[in-house]
């Protein structure tokens, strides 16, 4: 029940979040948004307090409330930027809270001043269209987006017209009844001075329901011939029945607002008939976009029925079978040749097995695929809360966010990003009078991009700022005794690389954002540890790039599979260059030992994973081994071990935590994987064995 | 009445006990932490284990440390042989295997039975107390309960 209340929060949050942003770049919200805000905070409302979130209830009450007054009145222009940045904290602590709740703590966290700064912001609001109203000029009524079901339309002054009560069913077959009712008293609109509604809310399925139970009441005082009303209802498609009655003016079933009473001439009688007209005409727009909207909504909500939402887990549970039917098929076949059988109906069977194990396979892991467009939205959010802060302005441009990676890779993803981005906006883009002066746009942009290749995918975060520094990142560099080359040997290049030392910042002050010296080692490090790689390009005073790639998925490898001793290894394919049998002659030992090979042409340092990993019953002399040239990281190496074996594809499984209180060290083992022999086979991070 | 019974269930399963033979000494634990019981694993080695620790083994799919009981209690190792088993228990929310000389049976003990072990006031032997209670049978048998999460000491991790 929480997992589902969190769950489809989350999803109107990130859908209320996108709004927000297509929004702001607006500067304000289209009725149809605001609807949608205010749709949101209803449903957030409805199942926070249902669930007991009082707190959550509370604050989506006081959202709630203002896009109401919204929704009714509109909101002065220049309020627009102050309320986008309230309801953004609003959904960074809903988000919070349910951030708690995943993690099996309480919901505690205490919005009572944010509920506090929505209420005055609806006062402010409130007064700030009151006033703009009482000038009733045209720039004021613009922002005004009526609800034309509760519309109260401009009565003359003193108006001594009579009231009609016109009561209308529709036909079974017509659905969306509300529409159809908001259809009908558009066109009485324009001949009566008052009209008003039972239901008067005529927005939602609700009220759908409630004309299909009781029927549409319209009460309307009018002064066109009673006959003229009931020819503009009478053309109302799907009318069943409708009847009209003359009322009196002051009766109580007439809805107060338009009831005859002296105080009736309240702020909407001081209206001009020409503002009326032009409201008429906005709310006329703005019924028939709903009504494609709804249309669309309900396009919508049939495709989203082919869509049912799945618990993770069970998918990785499902992986986990398919990786075990694998292995037991491999067995399976593997046997029969270990007995001898020889049948060509066995082999055909095996054969077809295979093929159909690979095809379900293929299709678990496409089930788990998922577009990085989620994570690519928390970016704009992102640039677009931190260009705030640090005063500039960014457009943020995303390409290939239909990519589709790994729900795993998904998970490891945002982290790096948010990283690097944070990077780029702070040391990256340059302030407004920066750009300006070098001749740029004030504005500045980011673009993050994806796009497969192969097994990888790599995404691409572009900035136009200003480059990165090579003086000063030199210098940093020589002051920290991390480089100690001359200059003029040093290439752009392995200029780059520098920034990904621990460590290693040129940024002076420590800002909020970046600049503490712990960034880009770790992005490099949580990148490493998924398999993947990071790379940066620059071009001074042109912007700075940077790449990463990362394999599709995490689940299921091509690797090579070789043993040292009685251990198994899988080395992912993608490290290996090339294994020979070494040649006597092209090792050597330096003077502290440490042992080196010239391979094509060029001397990669040595290491004997059976030393590396105190494996005894290993290969000694080098004669009886092999040696593999590996590449991590931009860094080539060989290793020596004892056999190769040959390529497989395996699924990954994580080592048993309590291993790692087992064992001394496991630097340098990312994972293991059971192949059809039954055997487990540890898969070796290529990266890891040098970092030490 | 039902309450009544319900409750001698309840009383009957926490009096459960699984016992194993380690050098030749009756060794005991919670039955509920028992989840298999496997003869003849295939076990792959590890590099850099301990010497407690043999390696990781298959349960079908998951992938299992198994542990010497005999190292882990710092008995002489002996070569293994066909009554040798691996007992595959839940300890913090993680599978362990456990090598034991000897799977012996299940059975009832009476909390009346049980004696805190005096050892856990001594400082002699080796201090680490993963004897927790004595259990004293009929004809004289003894066996001992083990604290099996003192043993293993498994870190809950962040």
């Amino acid at each position: 029940m929480l997992d589902v209340f969190i769950y489809e929060n989350q999803q109107l949050l990130e859908s209320l979040e996108n709004v927000l942003l297509e929004g702001e770049e607006e500067k304000k919200l289209t009725a149809n948004q605001i609807n949608e805000v205010f749709r949101v905070m209803h449903t957030i409302k409805g199942a926070a307090s249902m669930m007991g979130f009082d707190k959550m209830a509370l604050l989506s009450h006081a959202i709630e409330d203002l896009f109401a007054q919204i929704r009714e009145f509109g909101a002065p222009d220049g309020d627009w930027p102050e309320i986008f940045d309230m309801v953004f904290r609003a959904v960074t602590f809903f988000n919070g809270e349910l951030e708690k709740l995943l993690d099996k703590k309480d919901a505690d966290g205490d919005p009572a001043g944010m509920i506090d700064q929505f209420h005055q912001q609806l006062a402010k609001v409130k007064a700030d269209t009151e006033k703009s109203e009482g000038k009733a000029s045209g720039e004021a009524a613009a922002p005004k987006e009526p609800e034309p079901s509760a519309a109260i339309l401009a009565a003359e002054p003193g108006s001594d017209a009579p009231y009609y009560k016109i009561k209308l069913r529709f036909t079974p077959e017509s659905k969306m009844e509300n529409i159809r009712a908001m259809g009908v008293i558009q066109s009485l609109t324009k001949l009566c001075d008052r009209i008003a509604s039972v239901p008067a809310e005529l927005s939602g399925e609700d009220s759908a329901q409630t004309i299909v139970d009781q029927g549409l009441v319209i009460y309307v005082q009018s002064k066109e011939n009673p006959d003229l009303l009931k020819k503009v209802v009478d053309e109302t498609l799907f009318l069943q029945t409708y009847s009209l009655l003359s009322v009196a003016g002051d009766d109580e079933e007439i809805p107060e607002e338009i009831r005859l009473v002296t105080e009736a001439l309240a702020p909407e009688a001081q209206h001009t008939p020409q503002e009326t007209q032009s409201v008429a005409a906005v709310s006329e727009v703005q019924v028939s976009s709903d009504a494609a909207a709804q249309k669309t909504t309900t396009a919508a909500s049939a495709a989203k029925q082919n869509f049912i939402s799945v618990n993770v887990n069970k998918l990785d549970d499902l992986l986990n079978l398919v990786g075990e039917i694998v292995t037991a098929q491999s067995m399976v076949t593997n046997s029969a040749t270990i007995v001898g059988i020889q049948n060509d109906a066995f082999d055909v069977a095996a054969q077809q097995l295979r093929s159909l194990i690979n095809d379900l396979q293929e299709i678990v892991m496409s089930i788990r695929m998922l577009p990085v467009s989620t994570v690519f939205h928390k970016m704009r959010r992102l640039v677009r809360d931190m260009g705030k802060k640090v005063n500039k302005d960014v457009d943020f441009v995303m390409i290939g966010e239909e990519t589709e990676v790994d729900k795993n890779v998904i998970d490891h993803l945002s982290d790096p990003l948010m990283h690097i981005i944070r990077n780029s906006m702070d040391h990256g883009v340059e302030d407004k009078e920066t750009r300006l002066k070098n001749g740029k746009s004030p504005r500045g942009k980011i673009t993050l991009s994806a796009q497969t290749t192969g097994n990888d995918v790599v995404v691409t975060v572009s900035d136009d700022g200003k480059g990165l520094d090579r003086k000063a990142i030199l210098r940093k560099a020589y002051e920290k005794g991390l480089i100690n080359k001359p200059e003029n040997e040093i290439t752009d290049k392995e200029v780059y690389a520098l920034i990904f030392l621990p460590g290693f910042s040129t940024k002076e002050e420590v800002s909020e954002f970046s600049g503490r010296g712990v960034g880009m080692d770790v992005v490099r490090k949580n990148i490493a540890q998924i398999g993947g790689s990071l790379s940066v390009e620059s071009t001074p005073g042109q912007g700075t790039s940077h790449i990463i790639r990362i394999p599709l998925t995490l689940t299921i490898v091509d690797g090579m599979r070789f043993n040292v001793g009685n251990i198994n290894f899988i080395i992912p394919t993608i490290s290996v260059r090339s294994a020979v049998k070494p040649n006597l002659e092209d090792i050597f030992t330096d003077s502290d030992q440490n042992e080196m090979i010239m391979y094509q042409g060029n001397c990669y340092s040595l290491l004997r994973l059976s030393d590396y990993f105190n494996i005894d019953n290993g290969v000694k002399e080098l004669q009886d081994g092999m040696i593999m040239l590996v590449t991590a990281g931009g860094k080539d190496f060989c290793i020596f071990f004892d056999n190769l074996d040959g390529e497989y594809q395996v699924v990954v499984k994580t080592l048993p935590k309590y291993l790692e209180q087992c064992t001394s060290n496991l630097e340098g083992i990312s994972g293991c994987s059971i192949l059809g022999d039954g055997t487990i086979n540890l898969i070796l991070e290529v990266g890891r064995l040098i970092e030490q | 009445m039902d309450e009544l019974l319900a409750k001698s269930k309840q009383q009957d399963e926490v009096n459960k006990y699984f016992i194993f033979s380690v050098n030749g000494i009756d060794f005991s634990t919670e039955i509920d932490r028992v989840t298999e019981i496997i003869t003849k694993p295939l076990i792959s080695p590890v590099p850099n284990a301990k010497n407690f620790c043999k390696g990781i083994i298959n349960l079908r799919g998951t992938i299992i440390p198994v542990i010497d009981m005999r190292e882990k209690l710092q008995f002489s190792s002996t070569e293994y042989d066909e009554r040798t088993c691996v007992i595959v228990m839940t300890i913090q929310e993680q599978l362990i295997g456990v090598i034991v000389d000897e799977v012996r049976e299940v059975t009832d003990i009476a909390p009346e039975k049980l004696f805190d072990s005096p050892a856990s006031s001594m400082r002699s032997g080796m201090g680490k107390n993963y004897t927790s209670k004595i259990a004293n049978l009929e004809g004289g048998r003894v066996i001992q309960i083990l604290d099996i999460e003192k043993v293993f000491d498994v870190k809950v991790q962040e």
